[in-house]
């Protein structure tokens, strides 16, 4: 069983917190580092890391702050350069290729935002299965096999979209940006279509924009499409 | 009636109606354009080439228009506006093109119909424009002798000298291409772009870019020539007086090429199509042990990674 609780999941901040009986994984750091150490009720000590997806500052805002806690990061690359940050506690990951970091194996792979190096990952742990964690793309390139939990992003509806835009609440400069950086609910739908749901307990759509979403009509045809329950972060 | 999403993209924002809008009451979206041009021409407010039937152009863009189907191959009659269908149309007439010569041809986009000019539609078009008497592109190759200075008064480019041996044409070896405006009365016009200018140009585009489009890769002189081309009609006819309607749906049909908002969105379309959701990827979810530092689990050859920055083993 997957305990996640999710502390932001926005244009804001995003952060997720995974717990084990033994371990805590963190996905995310983009809010202020005393709102996660609150979360974590200032106990580092069953931390095992906190693997950040791209530089975006809602992503990674603490990055340097969970550092200096002696807290492990994990990313691409790219993301540690674009972040400027350095040191024994970062973790550049490969993408395609699995680590373990306790009893979590993660296989970091490489997602299309308008970011450095961004990351998606899929997450193992004994307790809970395989997660599949995947927030700020367009799209997802890979297919996966014995899902049992997804958290993926379901940003805006292109209806409501062209809605917001044609009455002017939206300009349309920005329409471009998120057709090529956040997953729409019509390519979500298409990605769920694509891979092997047999086995996944739950859906967790996350970073649903402010304006351009409806989160009861996400969950609602995203659990028709699917028969699988869906969540709301 | 809506025919707003038409217009071209403005930059100031501001948006007018279209002054060649078309009504559409009860008759066939054909016939309310053959009438709505019938009835410009008869007020002079448009003048075809003279070898040019709108008629005919009409009823051979209709029989096409059957055969057009968008990208899930529907047919575009069914999925387009009716606003849409009719203002292409119109656009093509008042340009005086014909679709069966290739000057141009119609693409969906979501349930807009657009009329897209090709390149020698946009050859046609700017011969049309007063003062233009002809249009002519050339290759530039190594080995080639190109002399060229800039006018110090006028500003325009003058081709000194051109000078090619048979043997330097060679696809591969081409450094350059350039356009001429032939205009009466005046000196030409004359464009030119490296090949670094053009490979960019043409990067622009989801043909080329994807690596997989034959004309760029087999006949790069004429591709060359045709971007060349296209950049200095696109000059001739975005500043020309914006005061006609030919002008008007010139320009339109020029947005169309490569601005549009519902082009922007299928070409991103077309590459989340081409690339999701594809590869197969998964862990090994074996190792029950917890190891305690991070190690890779490429097979075999468990390395220990260095946690460093462009450390070794990544």
């Amino acid at each position: 069983m997957l305990n996640l609780e999710v502390l932001g999941s926005s244009s804001e901040a995003n952060c997720y917190i995974i717990r084990t009986k033994e371990e805590t994984l963190i996905l995310e750091c983009g809010m202020n580092y005393k709102f996660i150490k609150q979360a974590l009720k200032f106990d580092l000590s069953k931390v095992k890391g906190c693997i950040i997806t791209h530089e975006h500052k809602d992503h990674s805002r603490a990055a340097a702050d969970l550092m200096k806690s002696g807290i492990d990061l994990y990313s691409s690359e790219g993301t540690f350069k674009a972040l400027d940050i350095s040191g024994h506690r970062v973790h550049a990951l490969m993408t395609k290729t699995s680590y373990n970091i306790g009893r979590f194996s993660i296989l970091p792979f490489d997602t299309e935002h308008d970011a450095a190096e961004p990351y998606g990952y899929l997450i193992y742990h004994p307790t809970f299965g395989k997660l599949l964690f995947a927030t700020d793309t367009f799209y997802i390139k890979y297919k996966f096999n014995g899902l049992n939990y997804i958290m993926v992003e379901c940003n805006y509806s292109k209806e409501i979209l062209d809605e917001n835009i044609s009455a002017g609440r939206l300009h349309p400069a920005l329409r471009k940006r998120l057709l090529k950086s956040h997953f729409s609910l019509e390519n979500v739908k298409i990605f769920l279509q694509a891979n092997d749901l047999s086995k996944v307990e739950s859906i967790m759509l996350m970073h649903l924009s402010n304006g351009n979403s409806h989160a009861e009509n996400f969950k609602n045809e995203i659990e028709r499409l699917t028969g699988v329950p869906v969540r709301i972060c | 009636m809506k025919t707003e999403q038409l217009k071209p993209v403005k930059t100031n924002g501001k948006s007018e109606e279209p002054k060649t809008a078309v009504i559409i009451g009860d008759k066939t979206i054909a016939d309310s354009v053959l009438s709505r041009v019938a009835s410009l021409e008869k007020s002079g407010g448009l003048n075809f080439p003279a070898n040019y039937s709108y008629a005919n152009a009409l009823k051979s863009a209709w029989l096409i228009l059957q055969n057009t189907i968008d990208r899930e191959k529907r047919p575009a009659l069914s999925v387009c506006t009716k606003e849409s269908i009719a203002n292409s149309l119109l656009d093509m007439v008042i340009q005086g093109l014909s679709p069966v010569k290739k000057q141009c041809y119609f693409v969906v986009y979501a349930k807009q119909l657009t009329l897209m000019r090709s390149y020698f539609g946009t050859i046609a078009v700017t011969k049309r424009i007063e003062g233009i008497a002809d249009v002519f592109g050339n290759c530039i190759y190594e080995g080639d002798t190109f002399k060229y200075r800039i006018n110090q008064t006028s500003g325009l480019k003058e081709i000194i000298e051109h000078t090619q041996e048979i043997q330097n044409i060679n696809s591969a070896k081409i450094i350059a291409a350039y356009a001429i405006i032939h205009r009466d009365e005046k000196p030409s016009f004359i464009e030119i772009m490296t090949i670094d200018q053009i490979r960019k140009a043409w990067n622009q585009g989801v043909a080329y870019s994807s690596g997989k489009s034959t004309a760029h890769n087999n006949f790069t002189d004429e591709m060359a020539k045709k971007t060349v081309i296209n950049r200095a009609c696109k000059t001739f006819l975005n500043t020309s007086d914006d005061s006609d309607i030919l002008i008007e749906a010139i320009n339109r049909t020029t947005e169309n090429e490569y601005t549009s908002e519902a082009e922007y969105e299928e070409e991103v379309q077309t590459e989340i199509d081409q690339n999701a959701n594809k590869e197969l990827i998964d862990m090994n979810p074996e190792p029950e042990d917890a190891i305690e530092s991070i190690e890779t689990m490429n097979g075999n050859n468990k390395t220990k990674l260095e946690p460093k920055l462009n450390g070794p083993g990544f």
